[in-house]
């Protein structure tokens, strides 16, 4: 008896939220293949030069956005149901925002596989962020706006189940899992709030010609206001399973409830006020701002070196239960051979990587050297593309058995599996931040100039154009095995006899903490707070010039 | 004090055995020296890494906004 | 509440290591003058105007004194002006300050391996002093997205010793 059976209506709901997400990723993975051998000049026959933008975006939207929403719905949706131990209130209002979710991302991503197909009429060649003036179909803003509005109610649907369970529980601590659900919403309730302002009260009515020009600024702003939280919208999931589960896959228990508590307010509070480090470079934005986010996010560091001492010592506790020993050779005695516990384990460990190149792009002046360069997508492909996908990919694996009864089939494939992505990563992302200092530009369908000779730190541009090329194919493959994998246990998995869903207490529980941690109003207070104290002159000044003012005319893509 | 004896590798790392448990270790018993080895190495990397990165490779390559 | 006093130390050490980048960047900023482009507030333009009004109407370099000269600059689709049909000429060694707009959509200034990057809005002005410190040749290539020829925008600045600087074509104030 295991998840399934005792909540089969959030299993399928969960189910149907992974399938949109594996999806999502199966097309903006192969996208993503594209563009290694596009833009390293190994193979151009995919799609001409200009297409490349198209696919561009369709590699980030359907990755950065829909299989990361969709497999956190999921994620979350399994969490809740089994921490408040109650299925969902009303099915008819679950399946209303997954549907809304749907025709959004359906919506959007027809805007942008349009531009791919000649005579549509449909194209958003605008890229995962969209700047105005440049300017997609409406459909591409109507679908994003559904998305984030379904993703809204999800958690509403959330908070519905909690409120229920407070009203059985009135003294008990919020077990973990749901707190980390409520406090991921919260943050991203405040973020989106951002976006939603930016799709909704500018760029549809623009889209549909209510007004011509647009000030870029602003929606620039708006979105930045929105793409750093994101991030952590991202990673939050990312750490709720390495929180709630990988101690157990580990064998060993987590070491502290409490601090992974006092990390999650920490995200609250801090992840949306920073989001002008994504804007060093930018006219308009005055420096007192710019300052502040260098220190708010060096400061928001703290929570993720947090995590790396819990996490590990959580692992550590496992691996001397195992009979581990030594300073560092308890590491050998971790299950190396558990497809889950080792996505999860290299997650973590390109995480570190990923976290330093992000400290680099934090830091103010420093950032000069790599704004926009290949650097910037060599951090985040460690970060959100491995820290966050490799521990989804791989927590399927043991979240499967549970959400459908049967054993994982190919299980040789399912151990291969993270191993690839790890070597496939390590290729691509050195050679992407080593071109990022010599100066090698991101989101350039050919970055060769004529006459511009880049200086390389070491190594020769033909040997990194090489590993990016290579590293994006056995990342490509690696996502295939995973699709084999998934599938083939999803048809015709054989029914599983032993599953084990059970997750040990924590070493180091709530009730030792205190419970000024549970109080959600305080944290969203102060949340809020920092929100306005970093946003509102800025926003107020770009408004009251004219909200679409200075204006510049649309350029179609 | 983590012991000097050997690493006592249980069975599974090949077969994907996830059942290795050797015993129980309570809160008070553990001491996390491996994690904070790792964390400490980690720190020291950090730190160097960023003084390379910036006063090496960043503040050497002119030109640079001086305003 | 619990916490091991492995995790306390480690909190302080992370805490120190804040502190240090902090310290860091501040010193590189105050001290080594490593900046970001905005440090002087711009004003805003009208994109739909800038070409024929205001400095952007005539693109090119002045000449502020003997040791600062100024280089109105426009990014547009997909060039570079002045720069991408000629390159930018400027004296070596000299205070060198850069005002950028664009008519159309957003675009990028970076000279690859350098300091020298920043994002050009229109209806913003970005500004940037700078000083090349040897005479060579620089690339200048746009780096953020602005259209179907996006890979295609690039430019030059040549910088030459300030003795072979010719003054003859500098826009007049």
């Amino acid at each position: 008896m295991t998840f399934v059976d005792h909540y089969p209506k959030a299993a399928r709901i969960v189910k149907a939220n992974l399938i949109v997400a594996f999806v999502a990723l199966g097309i903006g993975g192969f996208f993503g293949l594209i563009q290694a051998l596009h833009r390293t000049d190994v193979f151009r026959g995919f799609v001409s030069s200009v297409q490349y933008y198209d696919v561009l975006t369709g590699h980030g939207v359907l990755l950065a956005l829909v299989f990361t929403t969709f497999f956190i719905t999921g994620l979350y949706q399994w969490g809740v149901t089994r921490t408040m131990e109650r299925e969902p209130e009303s099915s008819a209002f679950s399946w209303t925002w997954f549907a809304m979710m749907g025709v959004g991302t359906t919506m959007t991503a027809t805007a942008i596989l349009g531009g791919l197909v000649p005579g549509s009429g449909l194209s958003a060649a605008v890229l995962y962020t969209f700047y105005p003036p440049l300017q997609a179909h409406p459909l591409f803003y109507i679908g994003a706006a559904l998305l984030v509005v379904g993703s809204w109610l999800a958690g509403a649907d959330w908070f519905w189940t909690y409120r229920k369970w407070r009203a059985d529980n009135p003294d008990a601590r919020i077990p973990l899992q749901t707190y980390m659900v409520i406090f991921t919403w919260l943050m991203w309730y405040l973020c989106s709030l951002g976006l939603a302002l930016e799709v909704v009260v500018l760029l549809i009515p623009w889209s549909l010609g209510f007004v011509e020009k647009i000030d870029p600024l602003l929606p620039r702003t708006l979105f930045w206001y929105f793409g750093h939280a994101v991030v952590y919208f991202w990673l939050l999931p990312a750490y709720f399973v390495w929180y709630s589960i990988l101690p157990k896959l580990s064998g060993g228990r987590l070491f502290s409830d409490p601090l992974a508590r006092v990390v999650f307010i920490f995200f609250l509070l801090l992840s949306t006020p920073i989001g002008y480090h994504h804007q060093y470079a930018d006219p308009g934005i005055t420096l007192v701002y710019k300052m502040w986010a260098l220190i708010m996010t060096l400061v928001i560091l703290l929570p993720s070196l947090m995590t790396a001492f819990t996490v590990i010592s959580s692992m550590e506790h496992g691996a001397r239960q195992r009979g581990g020993s030594g300073y560092f050779a308890w590491m050998g005695a971790l299950p190396w051979g558990q497809p889950a516990f080792v996505g999860c384990a290299l997650a973590g460990i390109m995480f570190a990587a990923g976290g330093f190149s992000g400290m680099i792009n934090a830091s103010l002046n420093i950032d000069m050297l790599v704004h926009n360069t290949a650097w910037i997508p060599g951090h985040f492909h460690l970060t959100v593309g491995t820290a966050v996908a490799l521990t989804f990919m791989a927590i399927t694996y043991w979240l499967l058995p549970q959400l459908t009864g049967k054993a994982l089939k190919f299980k040789n494939l399912a151990l291969a599996q993270p191993y690839t992505w790890f070597i496939g990563m390590t290729l691509m992302s050195n050679a992407l931040h080593r071109q990022g200092l010599a100066g090698v530009p991101r989101r350039v369908a050919e970055p060769q100039y004529a006459g511009i000779d880049y200086e390389v730190p070491f190594g020769t541009m033909a040997e990194m154009d090489w590993q990016v090329a290579i590293g994006g194919t056995i990342l490509f493959v690696s996502m295939v095995l995973f699709l084999v994998v998934i599938g083939g246990t999803w048809w015709s998995g054989a029914p599983a006899t032993d599953v084990d869903d059970v997750i040990p207490p924590a070493l180091s529980g709530p009730e030792h903490s205190p419970k000024i941690l549970d109080n959600l109003k305080l944290w969203m207070g102060v949340a809020v707070a920092l929100v306005l104290i970093a946003y509102t002159l800025p926003l107020a000044e770009m408004v009251m010039d004219g909200l679409f003012s200075p204006g510049a005319f649309p350029a179609p893509m | 004090m983590p012991t000097d004896e050997s690493d006592a590798s249980t069975d599974g790392a090949a077969a994907g055995d996830d059942s290795g448990k050797a015993r129980d270790i309570s809160l008070d018993e553990f001491q996390p020296y491996g994690t904070l080895a790792v964390t400490g190495a980690y720190f020291i990397l950090l730190l160097v890494l960023y003084a390379l990165l910036y006063f090496v490779e960043f503040a050497t390559h002119a030109p640079h906004i001086i305003e | 509440m619990h916490v091991h006093r492995f995790e306390k130390l480690w909190i302080g050490l992370s805490l120190l290591l804040i502190a240090a980048f902090i310290g860091i960047v501040l010193f590189g900023f105050t001290v080594m003058n490593l900046k970001v482009p905005g440090v002087e507030t711009g004003e805003t333009v009208d994109p739909a105007t800038v070409l024929s009004e205001g400095p952007f109407a005539k693109p090119g370099v002045r000449k502020i004194s003997d040791d600062h000269y100024e280089v109105y600059m426009l990014a547009q689709q997909f060039i570079f002006r002045p720069g991408s049909t000629r390159p930018l000429t400027l004296p070596a060694d000299t205070k060198i300050t850069f005002h950028m707009t664009s008519p159309d959509v957003m675009h990028g200034f970076e000279v690859p391996g350098s300091g020298l990057n920043s994002t050009v809005i229109p209806g913003q002005v970005a500004t940037f002093t700078t000083r090349f410190p040897e005479a060579k040749s620089y690339g200048i290539i746009c780096h953020q997205y602005c259209g179907s020829a996006h890979h295609n925008m690039q430019g030059e600045i040549k910088v030459v010793p300030p003795s072979e600087f010719d003054e003859s074509n500098l826009i007049s104030q």
